[in-house]
């Protein structure tokens, strides 16, 4: 019988050892197992090599424009200068998503049109540029597009008035010139519109 | 005999059972439960303040991956070769360690040590150099992708890589700069006058197109990152802007208006010739190439209202692509899915006028992925596995990260300026 159970403990002995077991009293101190492969501490290649190489390009930008506006009404007025030969221009301004001109701003574009036929008449290298904008409600790309169909429209609107093709150059800034930034119905009222500018 | 052979086979059960059960441990590791991990800064670093940034971020980043959660240690470890078992309580599965000392030339030195408790393993044993603190960004990035790849994860390579995206700073002003996808790192490289649509030309990052109103059209300029040297590639009366470049780099996608009417154009970058994709007499913009490049997805108002239709780059018809949402105005694309960008107002007035859906081009699935503010430009991962877009909410500009298989998102803010386009 004593031999019998000498065999049994020692059979529970190494069935313990083979199960592997572990002990919560080890002591784990990981350095020690550190694997061959990561052993010899690799220095990493400097993070920052392509960062600390990125240039900055800056542009100078002159031009002289002074945008009013009408505090009472949206309307926007553009004064250019160019050469000496000055002209104050009422903006056209359009609904939302829509490039369209109202019977309104039909009639500010007849205005303007005689007086850029004016200026164009005593001054044939200068042209007009029709900017084009919008307010922020848009996705950008989509609004730089209906900038450039709202230009479009006045272009039309001066060409059927006499003035020559060859003469206007259009332009989306899309939502980028902000004549206002409030969050209320006039201010992105004034923000959609085409001003006119004049070009050497 | 009989007796003491009884008792072999109770203990040969026993062992058997206890084998299961840590095998079963193991696969539930493997398989559903995601790995504690702590981040501890060991009190010998120099320079507490910037490891403690570092920590912060990398926190960030291993909390965005979804594939680890991030717990908090509060107690002290003084060196690198602590003896940490004093830790192994069950709370974490991971300990990652962090040291920074002083390198040569002024330069930092992030020692990380990564302790795995059920493996008894330090599995990631690295040095990381910065020449320069304020590019702390790239570093915690480039710790995280290592820890992660260390665990065998899905990637998120994506975490190293730059963003570009263009700023408004006032009126007919902007500038073009390049970032960590976080924001924490930002550095200005194209500046003075209205410069925007910044577009990567290359999966290197080395060279980027964008719109510079410099002149009397606007003009594509195409500009080194690192030599600052730029060339012009084409111009265009009215608008221009790139808004895809093909797998091979040598085609992109132009919305220009040499007639004054937006159209999209292919253009070869090496023979310079352009062809005219649509026709369309309203509003055509915003080409992605799609199907090996073979085709295109686009916005049109050709319906009345902006939506997303495909076109095969050498065929003449449309096909419309999103049925839900009366104005939908960008849209990005992986595989057979599309997220776009939706207006969900008819006027000016109303919050939550532009959220995010991904859709299935194989079946009716639809998915809102944005629920406040003006959400627009979607741009996909190249893994397809996560969304960066911009948000405008109560006068304040963010990036946003949706990550899609774990249905969260994550929104860093833009301290200066309002976020005009993005790329990554």
């Amino acid at each position: 019988m004593k031999i019998n159970s000498i065999k049994i403990l020692g059979l529970v002995l190494a069935i313990s050892i083979l199960t592997g077991c572990s002990s919560k009293d080890e002591t784990l101190s990981y350095d020690d197992n550190i694997k061959k492969n990561i052993a010899n501490e690799k220095v990493d290649e400097k993070i920052d090599n392509k960062i600390s190489n990125i240039k900055t390009v800056e542009t100078v930008i002159t031009e002289k424009v002074v945008s009013k506006i009408d505090k009472d009404s949206y309307l926007n007025e553009v004064t250019s200068q160019i050469n000496g030969v000055s002209i104050t221009l009422t903006s056209i301004h359009f609904d939302f998503d829509n490039y369209k001109m109202s019977s309104e701003m039909n009639k500010i574009s007849n205005t303007n049109s005689k007086k850029v036929d004016e200026v164009l008449n005593t001054n044939k290298n200068i042209k007009i540029k029709l900017e084009g904008n919008c307010d922020e409600w848009g996705t950008d790309e989509y609004n730089f597009a209906l900038g450039l169909k709202r230009a479009k429209t006045v272009k039309t609107s001066l060409i059927n008035s006499g003035i020559k093709s060859s003469s206007i150059i259009v332009v989306s800034l899309g939502e980028s010139n902000p004549v206002c930034n409030d969050q209320t119905k006039t201010c992105w009222k004034k923000n959609r519109r085409v001003d006119h500018k004049l070009l050497p | 005999m009989k007796k003491f052979n009884k008792i072999i086979l109770f203990i040969l059960i026993i062992t058997q059972y206890i084998y299961a059960v840590d095998a079963e441990l193991d696969i539930i590791r493997k398989n559903s439960i995601i790995p504690k991990i702590t981040v501890n800064i060991v009190n010998t670093s120099i320079n507490m303040k910037l490891a403690n940034q570092i920590k912060k971020l990398l926190e960030k980043d291993l909390e965005i991956s979804n594939h680890f959660q991030v717990k908090t240690n509060k107690k002290q470890i003084n060196t690198m070769k602590s003896n940490i078992a004093f830790l192994n309580n069950g709370k974490f599965d991971l300990i990652l360690l962090l040291n920074i000392v002083k390198g040569s030339n002024k330069n930092i030195i992030m020692e990380a040590k990564l302790v795995d408790f059920n493996k008894k393993d330090i599995i990631l044993n690295k040095k990381y150099i910065i020449s320069n603190t304020n590019r702390y960004p790239f570093l915690s990035h480039k710790i995280a992708i290592n820890i992660n790849d260390t665990l065998k994860a899905p990637s998120i390579k994506w975490m190293d890589k730059f963003v570009i995206f263009s700023r408004y700073t006032s009126a007919k002003k902007s500038e073009i700069v390049v970032s960590d996808y976080s924001l924490t790192y930002q550095k200005i490289v194209v500046r003075g006058g209205l410069n925007i649509f910044p577009k990567w030309a290359n999966k290197e990052q080395s060279t980027f197109y964008y719109t510079s109103y410099a002149g009397r059209f606007p003009t594509l300029i195409k500009q080194n990152l690192y030599t600052s040297t730029s060339k012009e590639i084409i111009s265009s009366q009215g608008m221009l802007v790139c808004s895809d470049v093909n797998y091979e780099t040598n085609e992109i996608l132009l919305t220009m208006a040499p007639e004054g009417q937006p159209d999209i154009y292919l253009y070869n970058t090496k023979t310079k010739t352009k062809k005219r994709i649509t026709t369309y007499s309203g509003i055509d913009v915003g080409g992605s190439f799609i199907n090996d490049d073979k085709s295109i997805i686009f916005i049109s108002d050709r319906l009345g209202k902006a939506n997303i239709f495909s076109k095969k780059i050498d065929q003449r018809g449309v096909e419309r692509m999103v049925y839900h949402g009366k104005n939908n105005s960008q849209a990005t694309t992986h595989d057979n899915y599309i997220v776009y960008s939706s207006r969900e107002n008819n006027n000016e007035f109303g919050w939550n006028t532009f959220n995010l859906y991904l859709i299935s081009t194989k079946n009716d699935m639809i998915r809102r992925l944005t629920a406040k503010g003006a959400n627009k430009f979607p741009k996909y991962s190249s893994d397809g596995e996560s969304i960066l877009f911009t948000k405008n909410y109560k006068n304040k500009s963010y990036l946003g990260i949706i990550r899609l298989n774990y249905n969260k998102s994550f929104l860093f803010e833009l301290k200066t300026g309002k976020l005009q386009s993005i790329d990554w």
